[in-house]
């Protein structure tokens, strides 16, 4: 896939397609889970929890259509490991939590390019370390059918929980418990 | 009494999501993030640096 062309982009039905492919077993959570239980938020990105175990599957699935991992974010550059054993490397040794994917509008010759460059609305979010383990989250899902696949997304307690473990919620958070509260209230 | 107000932005939208397949949830969601990041790149530049910023600090936080 040529990561600069905007109509090649990937969907985020596309993605989960990949990783369902792949047998990477995961839960979409955060913005995305919130739309699909109707909340009018826009969110810019699409979060995903998986299995670290999983990480050796997804970190090459993601290089070979063209994401790259973002390893450091300045002002208006970002820093990002080129290829798959970079990016392999970086989470091997900051044992990071939760990677950032983004895809750019032409391909990087340097590992800092200008944050113009990127595609913003591509970021996708591994989450491997939430405050419940992806076991219970899997547990606990709602089944989302699409035409074509079916994927598990967070359930609307598991959500809230989730965005009241945050220690610094920001105004979205905030608004989001609220909603998703006032799910529970009909 | 019937409240007469008009119904605000976000609850019409809310509606109107409530009607919609998975699939055209997660269209209207690709389409209003393109559109908010195209008028305002700023804004998009922020929203990335204030995420990565939280990741790291829950990071942060995890391992110390």
């Amino acid at each position: 896939m040529s990561p600069s062309d905007e109509s090649e982009k990937m969907t985020h039905k596309e993605i989960l397609k990949l990783f369902i492919e792949h047998n990477i077993d995961f839960v979409v959570v955060g913005g995305v889970a919130l739309r699909l239980y109707n909340s009018p938020r826009v969110t810019h990105d699409i979060d995903i929890a998986a299995k670290t175990l999983d990480l050796d599957k997804i970190i090459p699935l993601m290089y070979k259509n063209s994401y790259y991992l973002i390893t450091k974010l300045k002002e208006n550059a970002i820093t990002l490991a080129l290829n798959g054993e970079h990016a392999e490397r970086w989470v091997e040794r900051t044992k990071s939590g939760s990677i950032s994917f983004v895809s750019l509008y032409s391909v990087p010759q340097h590992s800092e390019v200008q944050m113009n460059s990127v595609d913003i609305a591509s970021q996708i979010d591994i989450l491997f370390e939430l405050g419940i383990p992806i076991m219970r989250l899997k547990e606990n899902s709602r089944i989302i059918e699409l035409q074509d696949i079916s994927f598990r997304v967070a359930s609307v307690d598991d959500l809230i929980t989730l965005k009241e473990q945050r220690s610094d919620k920001s105004w979205t958070d905030e608004e989001d418990i609220r909603y998703l509260k006032s799910l529970k209230e009909i | 009494m019937e409240n007469d107000a008009a119904p605000l932005g976000r609850d019409i939208q809310h509606s109107i999501l409530k009607h919609q397949s998975p699939e055209q949830k997660l269209e209207s969601l690709e389409r209003e993030s393109r559109s908010i990041l195209e008028l305002n790149p700023e804004y998009g530049r922020i929203y990335i640096i204030e995420s990565f910023r939280r990741k790291r600090k829950d990071d942060a936080q995890r391992n110390s």
